[in-house]
C-alpha cells in the first residue's frame, strides 16, 4: 500500500467507524480504489471488536488479549453486561442487568483496572465496599454489590443513574445563578451526609455528578477512590500516588497526603467555581499532573466576579468560593455544613460569613502550631522580613524564598522544602537559602542533608549582619552536635535582642540539650514574664517540661507538658500538641505509669500521622519499642522498632537508624543470638561511621566489643573497645567514656588484674557523677560491686549492688534489676541469710525464664545449687547443675561452663561422692584451661585441688593451693583467695568423713 | 519525600548522568539514548520487582506510577523541566516494550525446552505464560504497523507499553490530543485485525 492509499484509509476510517452499519456501506461504495476499500472493510469489521483491545497498559495486563472478551453479554456473577457507558482512569463502566430469575434491575458495573495483589488486599476491598454500601441518601448513587472478574479484576455494581453531567445540564437548561446554587446545594447535602458517616468522596468533579430527569443531582463513585487507592491507610508512605482527577484535586491530595473531608470541600469549591463561571479556575491548562499541580500550588485563580464581570459577587460568592478553595485545608470551611449555611445566606440575601481573603491565597500569618525545631522558624521569618525587604521587583531567589517562608508559616514543610531547594538553584551563593532549606530538612528528619546545608549556610554567611550570622552559626553547631557552643552562640544572640521570645526559646532548647537544664529554666522564666502570647508560653512550657525531665523531676515535667498540650489545643496548634503529648508520655513513662504513657503516645502519634510527619511517628514508635524492651517484651519491641526503622530509613535519619539497630541488637543478644546481634551492630556502626556520628559509633563499638569477646574473638573485641574509647574522647562525652572504662574493666578482669579492674569501674563511676543516665550508673555500680565482691569485701559490695538495684528499678530496667538480684543473692548466701538469698534468686529467675534468657537462668540454677549445698541439702543438687553445664556447653560459653563444673565438684564433695567429683574435675579440665576469664580458670583450679585433697593428695594440693592463694591475694582477688584457703580445710574434711 | 534521599545517597552521579543524557538526547543525539537505556532499564526492573514481589500487599502496579518513580530515582525532582520528564516517559515506554518482549521470548524458549542455564529473567514482569505469546504477537504487529505509519506505531508504544494517557501522549509527540485519539483508534484496530487474521491462518 502506498502512502497516499494509507492516508485515504485513515480519512475514510475516521468518517465511517462510528457511523451506523448501513451508512458504512455507503462510505465503502464511494471508494473506488480496490485495495483501499478492502483494507477499510477489514478494519471496520475489526473496529467493533477492538474497543477494549490494548486499553490496559501491557504491564497491568493479567492477560493482554482476553480483555477483548470483556464485553457485551458477558456475565459477572448475576449481572449480565450490556453496552459500555463510560471509561475513566480507573476503569470501564458497563450498563448491566441483574438477571438471576427473580427480577431484572438495571445497574452500572464498573470494572476496575487494577490488580488486587493478595488476599489481604482483596479483603480490604471487600470491607471498604461494605462500608460504602451503607451510604443511603437520595442524592448518592448506591453501591449495590461487587466482586472479582474471572481475570482477577475487581468490579463494583452501582445503582444505574440515567442523567446528564451537572455542568452540561446547567448549560443545556441555561439555569440561572439561583438554580445553579440550588443544584450545588443538593450536591453539598449528599457530601455532608457522607462526611457524617465518616466517608470522604475524594474524587468530586462534574463527571461524577449527574442530574436526573427530575432535576435532582446524584453523586457517583462515592468513596470509590479510597476503595481503589491501594494502601489508603498508609498514604503517607506512598511516594507516588496519583489522584484520580488532578484538575479537581486539592493541594494536599496532589502532594499525596491523606485525604480528609477538607479535600472534598476544596473540590466542591472548584465545582462551584465552574458552575458559576463556566470555566475551570486554572484555565484550560494541559492535563498533565505536573502542570496542574504547579497551578494549584502556586497560582491564584481569578475571582468568579472577575471572570464573569459580575462585580456584585465580590462580597459574597467570591468569598464563598475562596473560603472553600483555600490552599491550606485548615483555612477552608470547617465543614460542608458551614459551606451550605453560607450558600443559604446568599440565597436568602443575608451576608455570608466567609471573610474577605487577602489578595494572596494564604490566610494572614497566624501561629497554628510549632514544634521544637520550629523555634528557629520564627527567626527564619524574621530573616524573611529583614532579608528580603519590600515585595517589589523581587529576584527569582527572593520570590522562591518568600514562597517557601509562606509555606513554612503554615507548617507545610514539604512544600517549603521544595521552594527553598529551588531558591538555592536560583542563587546557590545566598546563605539564607541554605539556612532555610536546612531547617526544612531537619524538621522533616533528613539529618545528614540538613547538616550539609547548615554547613554551607555557615560558610557563606560572612557578609551578613551579626544577628543573622549568629543564627546561622548556632544552627550549624546544633545540627552537628556541638551543643555547648550552640548554647553560647544563642546566648550572644539573645543578648542582642532581649525582647525576642524566639531567641530565648532557642537558647533554652540549646541549654537543655547541652545538659544545663537549670540554666534553661531560668531563661524560660523570662519568657513567661515577658510574653502574653499563648503560643509563646505554650512553647516555653514545653521546653520547661523537657528541662525538668533532665532534672528527673517528672511530676513537674508532666504538669508543664500537660499545660503546653492544653494551650496548643486551644490555639489549634496540631504539631505543638503532638509534641507536648509526646513529652507528657515521656513523663508518664518515667513515672512507671506504663499504660497511661502508651495511650498518650498513641494520641500523639495519631496527630503526627495525620500531619504526615514521619519523623515524629517514628520517634513515638521508637519510644514504644524502648518501653517494651525495658518491660522485657521483645516481640513487641521488635514490632515497634522495625516500624520506626523503616520510617527512619525513609527519611534518611542515620543516627536514629543506628540507634534502633543498636537497641534491636541488645534484644537479640538477650535472646542468646550473638551472631544476629553482632550483625545488627556491624550495620549500626557502618551507618554511624558513614554519618560521622561519633556518639553513636562509640556506643555501638562498645556493644560490638562485648559480643566479640563473648564469641571468643578477644583481639577484635579489644580493637572495638579501643576505637570506642577514641570516639568517646574525641567528643568528650563523659557517659561514653565511662562506658569504655567499663569495657576495659571487663578486659582487666579477664587478664586477672582485679586491682586495675576496680580502678576502671571507680573511674567510670566518677565520670558519671553528674550524669543523668540512670541505667548506665546502675550498670557501673553493678560492675563495681562485683569487683569489690571479688576483692573479698562483701559488705562494700552489697552496698554498691544495692545502690545499683535502686537505680535499675528507677530506670525501669528489669534486666539490670535481675542481674543485681542475682549478685546480691550470692552475697546473702555468703552472709548466711539463706531466705533472702532464695528470694532474690527466685525473683531473678522469674525474669530470666520469662525472657527465655537461658544462659542467665542456668547461672541462677547453679547459684541455687550452691545455696542448697551450704544449707546442707546438697543431695540431688547436681541434677540442675549438670543440665546447666550441658546448656553452657551448647552455647560454647566456656567461662560459665567452667564455673558450673566448679559448683558440680562442690556438690559432689558435699555429698562425699569423690569418684564423681574427680570425674568432673577431669572432664572440665580442657574447657577451663581454654576459657579467657581469669576467675573462671581460678575457681576450677581451686575446686579441682580441693578434690585432690579429698582424694588424699594433701601435701601436693596444699602446696599448690598455697601458691595459688598468694597469687590471688597479689592480684587483689580476696574472695577467691579465701575460697582457696578454705578448700584445703574442706577437702581434708571430705576425705576424713569417708 | 523519598527522592531526596535517593538523590543524595544512592545515585548522585547517575542522576547527573541521566539529566545530561536526557538533555543530549533531546538535542537529537541518539548515542545518548543508547547510554540512557541500560540505566533506566535497570532501575525499572528493580522498582517493578519491588512492586510485584513486595511482601506487603496493597501495591497496585500502575505503569505511570512505576515510571514516575523510576524518573524520580534517576533524575530527582526539580532537576529538569517537565519537558524532560515527558521525554523520559517516552524512553520508558520503549524500554518496557523491550523488557516485556525479551521476557516473553525467554519464556517461550523455556517452554520449548530450548532455553538452557542462566535466566536473566525479569521476574518483575512475570506475566502469566499464556500472555507471552500475546505480547510477542502485539510486538510483531506493532513492528509491521510502524513501517506503514511510524506515528501510530509510536502512539501504541506509548499508550500500551508506556501506560501514557491520550493527553500525555499528545504532549510528548507535540500533536493534538484529538489526533492522538484518532490514530490510536485506528492503530489498535489495525493490530487487532492483524492478530485475528493471523489467529485464523494459524
Amino acid at each position: 500500500m502506498t502512502a497516499e492509499q494509507w492516508v485515504r484509509v485513515k480519512d475514510e476510517f475516521d468518517r465511517a467507524r462510528d457511523a451506523p452499519t448501513e451508512l458504512r456501506g455507503h462510505v465503502l461504495e464511494a471508494v473506488s480504489d480496490e485495495e483501499v476499500r478492502h483494507e477499510l472493510e477489514e478494519l471496520l469489521r475489526a473496529y467493533d471488536g477492538s474497543q477494549e483491545f490494548l486499553e490496559r497498559p501491557a504491564i497491568l495486563s493479567a492477560s493482554v488479549l482476553t480483555t477483548v472478551n470483556t464485553a457485551f453479554g458477558q456475565r459477572l456473577g448475576s449481572y449480565s453486561l450490556g453496552r459500555q457507558v463510560g471509561e475513566g482512569g480507573m476503569g470501564v463502566v458497563y450498563e448491566a442487568i441483574r438477571a438471576d430469575g427473580e427480577f431484572e434491575r438495571r445497574v452500572a458495573v464498573k470494572i476496575v483496572k487494577l490488580w488486587l495483589t493478595g488476599e489481604r488486599e482483596t479483603a480490604r476491598f471487600r470491607t471498604e465496599r461494605q462500608i460504602l454500601a451503607r451510604l443511603d441518601h437520595a442524592n448518592i448513587a448506591r453501591l449495590i454489590d461487587g466482586g472479582t472478574t474471572p481475570d482477577g479484576l475487581p468490579f463494583l455494581v452501582m445503582e444505574f443513574v440515567d442523567g446528564v453531567r451537572i455542568d452540561h445540564y446547567c448549560n443545556q437548561h441555561t439555569l440561572d445563578i439561583f438554580q445553579r446554587l440550588q443544584l450545588f446545594r443538593g450536591v453539598c447535602e449528599a457530601v455532608e451526609y457522607a462526611h457524617a458517616q465518616g466517608i470522604v468522596h475524594r474524587d468530586l468533579k462534574p463527571a461524577n455528578v449527574l442530574v436526573m430527569a427530575d432535576g435532582r443531582p446524584k453523586l457517583l463513585d462515592f468513596g470509590i477512590a479510597k476503595v481503589l487507592d491501594a494502601d489508603a491507610a498508609q498514604t503517607a508512605t506512598l511516594t507516588v500516588s496519583r489522584p484520580a482527577t488532578p484538575q479537581y484535586a486539592s493541594p494536599e491530595q496532589l502532594r499525596g497526603e491523606p485525604t480528609t473531608p477538607a479535600s472534598d470541600i476544596y473540590s466542591l469549591g472548584i465545582l462551584l467555581y465552574e458552575l458559576l463561571t463556566g470555566q475551570s479556575p486554572y484555565g484550560g491548562k494541559a492535563c498533565s499532573l505536573q502542570t496542574i499541580s504547579r497551578a494549584v500550588y502556586e497560582e491564584e485563580p481569578p475571582a468568579p466576579s472577575v471572570v464573569t464581570g459580575n462585580r456584585t459577587w465580590r462580597q459574597n460568592l467570591d468569598r464563598i468560593v475562596s473560603a472553600a478553595m483555600q490552599k491550606d485545608p485548615a483555612a477552608r470551611y470547617g465543614s460542608v455544613t458551614d459551606l451550605i449555611a453560607d450558600v443559604d445566606r446568599y440565597l436568602s440575601g443575608a451576608a455570608v460569613q466567609a471573610k474577605r481573603r487577602s489578595s494572596r491565597f494564604w490566610p494572614p500569618f497566624s501561629i497554628r502550631g510549632a514544634s521544637a525545631v520550629l523555634l528557629i522558624l520564627a527567626a527564619c521569618i524574621w530573616i524573611a522580613k529583614v532579608g528580603a525587604p519590600g515585595f517589589k521587583s523581587k529576584s527569582p531567589f527572593e520570590q522562591l524564598y518568600s514562597e517557601g517562608m509562606d509555606r513554612q508559616q503554615h507548617f507545610d514543610w514539604t512544600a517549603a522544602r521544595s521552594f527553598f531547594r529551588r531558591a538555592i538553584d536560583a542563587d546557590p551563593k545566598n546563605p539564607l537559602g541554605h539556612y532555610a532549606y536546612s531547617a526544612a530538612l531537619h524538621t522533616l528528619g533528613y539529618e545528614s542533608l540538613a547538616q550539609r546545608e547548615a554547613k554551607l549556610a555557615n560558610e557563606l554567611s560572612s557578609g551578613l549582619d551579626q544577628e543573622k550570622q549568629l543564627l546561622i552559626k548556632g544552627r550549624y553547631q546544633e545540627y552537628t552536635g556541638d551543643r555547648a557552643n550552640a548554647a553560647a552562640t544563642y546566648q550572644k544572640l539573645w543578648a542582642l535582642n532581649r525582647n525576642s521570645p524566639d531567641y530565648a526559646l532557642r537558647l533554652a532548647a540549646a541549654q537543655t540539650s547541652a545538659g544545663a537544664p537549670t540554666d534553661a529554666l531560668r531563661t524560660l522564666d523570662s519568657i513567661h514574664s515577658a510574653s502574653k502570647n499563648t503560643a509563646d508560653t505554650a512553647r516555653a512550657d514545653l521546653q520547661k517540661a523537657r528541662a525538668y525531665e533532665l532534672l528527673s523531676k517528672y511530676q513537674q515535667e508532666l504538669s508543664d507538658a500537660e499545660s503546653a498540650a492544653k494551650a496548643a489545643d486551644a490555639i489549634g496548634a496540631r504539631e505543638l500538641k503532638a509534641e507536648a503529648l509526646q513529652v507528657k508520655g515521656d513523663a508518664l513513662r518515667e513515672m512507671n505509669r506504663f499504660d497511661e504513657a502508651v495511650n498518650v503516645y498513641a494520641e500523639s502519634e495519631a496527630i503526627s500521622r495525620e500531619a504526615g510527619d514521619l519523623y515524629e511517628v517514628a520517634s513515638i514508635e521508637n519510644r514504644l519499642g524502648g518501653m517494651y524492651f525495658n518491660k522485657g517484651d521483645y516481640s513487641a519491641l521488635e514490632v515497634h522498632a522495625n516500624t520506626a526503622l523503616a520510617l527512619f530509613r525513609q527519611i534518611d535519619n542515620k543516627t536514629a537508624q543506628a540507634s534502633i539497630l543498636n537497641n534491636l541488637s541488645l534484644a537479640t543478644k538477650s535472646r542468646g543470638d550473638l551472631a544476629g546481634a553482632l550483625n545488627m551492630l556491624e550495620q549500626a556502626v557502618a551507618i554511624s561511621r558513614d554519618a560521622e556520628d561519633l556518639h553513636s559509633q562509640a556506643r555501638e563499638l562498645t556493644n560490638e566489643g562485648t559480643i566479640l569477646r563473648r564469641l571468643g574473638r578477644e583481639a577484635d573485641a579489644k580493637k572495638a573497645f579501643q576505637e570506642s574509647l577514641e570516639c568517646a574522647q574525641r567528643i568528650g562525652d563523659r557517659d561514653q567514656i565511662a562506658r569504655s572504662h567499663i569495657t576495659l574493666e571487663i578486659l582487666d578482669r579477664d587478664d586477672g588484674d582485679l586491682r586495675a579492674a576496680l580502678n576502671e569501674s571507680r573511674t567510670a563511676l566518677n565520670l558519671l557523677a553528674e550524669s543523668r543516665a540512670v541505667a548506665l550508673k546502675a550498670l557501673t555500680l553493678q560492675h563495681l560491686g562485683d569487683d569489690i565482691h571479688a576483692s573479698g569485701d562483701a559488705v562494700g559490695a552489697k552496698s554498691a549492688l544495692e545502690q545499683s538495684l535502686a537505680l535499675a528499678r528507677q530506670a525501669n530496667s528489669r534486666q539490670l534489676t535481675a542481674d543485681d538480684e542475682y549478685m546480691l543473692a550470692d552475697i546473702a548466701r555468703e552472709q548466711r541469710d539463706f531466705k533472702h538469698a532464695e528470694e532474690l534468686l527466685k525473683s531473678a529467675e522469674t525474669y530470666y525464664s520469662a525472657q527465655k534468657q537461658k544462659v542467665n537462668l542456668w547461672d541462677a540454677w547453679a547459684a541455687e545449687a550452691r545455696l542448697q549445698i551450704v544449707e546442707q541439702r546438697a543431695a540431688g543438687s547436681e541434677t540442675r547443675i549438670v543440665e546447666a553445664i550441658g546448656g553452657f556447653h551448647g552455647v560454647k560459653d566456656d567461662a560459665r561452663e567452667c564455673g558450673a563444673y566448679a559448683v558440680l565438684m562442690e556438690s559432689y564433695l558435699a555429698q562425699h561422692k569423690l569418684r564423681e567429683a574427680s570425674r568432673a574435675a577431669t572432664n572440665s579440665g580442657a574447657t577451663c584451661a581454654a576459657t579467657t576469664e581469669y576467675d573462671a580458670r581460678m575457681i576450677y583450679r581451686i575446686r579441682s585441688l580441693q578434690v585432690r585433697t579429698a582424694l588424699g593428695d594433701v601435701p601436693h594440693a596444699k602446696q599448690e593451693l598455697e601458691s595459688l592463694t598468694k597469687e590471688l591475694e597479689e592480684k587483689g582477688w580476696g574472695q577467691l583467695a579465701r575460697k582457696a584457703r578454705l578448700a584445703l580445710r574442706r577437702g581434708a574434711f571430705s576425705a576424713s568423713t569417708i | 519525600m523519598v527522592q531526596e534521599i535517593r538523590e543524595a545517597r544512592e545515585e548522585p552521579d547517575e542522576s547527573q548522568d541521566v539529566t545530561l543524557l536526557l538533555a543530549e538526547w533531546q538535542k537529537g543525539d541518539q548515542r545518548a539514548l543508547d547510554r540512557l537505556m541500560p540505566l533506566v532499564y535497570d532501575q525499572l526492573r528493580r522498582i517493578a520487582a519491588r512492586y510485584l514481589h513486595s511482601e506487603r500487599s496493597g501495591h497496585t502496579l500502575q505503569t505511570t506510577a512505576l515510571v514516575h518513580e523510576a524518573y524520580l530515582r534517576l533524575v530527582g525532582e526539580n532537576r529538569i523541566q517537565w519537558q524532560g520528564r515527558t521525554h523520559f516517559f517516552g524512553v520508558a515506554a520503549t524500554l518496557i516494550r523491550n523488557i516485556l518482549v525479551d521476557h516473553a521470548r525467554t519464556q517461550k524458549a523455556l517452554k520449548r525446552g530450548a532455553g538452557i542455564g542462566k535466566l536473566s529473567l525479569d521476574e518483575a514482569f512475570a506475566v502469566p505464560a499464556e500472555n507471552n505469546a500475546a505480547i510477542l504477537a502485539v510486538d510483531d504487529a506493532l513492528r509491521a504497523l510502524s513501517k506503514i505509519d511510524p506515528q501510530q506505531g509510536r502512539i501504541v508504544e506509548l499508550r500500551f507499553f508506556g501506560g501514557l494517557t491520550i493527553e500525555e501522549t499528545a504532549e510528548l509527540l507535540q500533536i493534538s490530543p484529538s489526533t492522538v485519539k484518532r490514530d490510536w483508534i485506528l492503530a489498535k484496530t489495525w493490530i487487532y485485525r492483524a492478530l485475528s487474521s493471523s489467529a485464523i491462518e494459524s
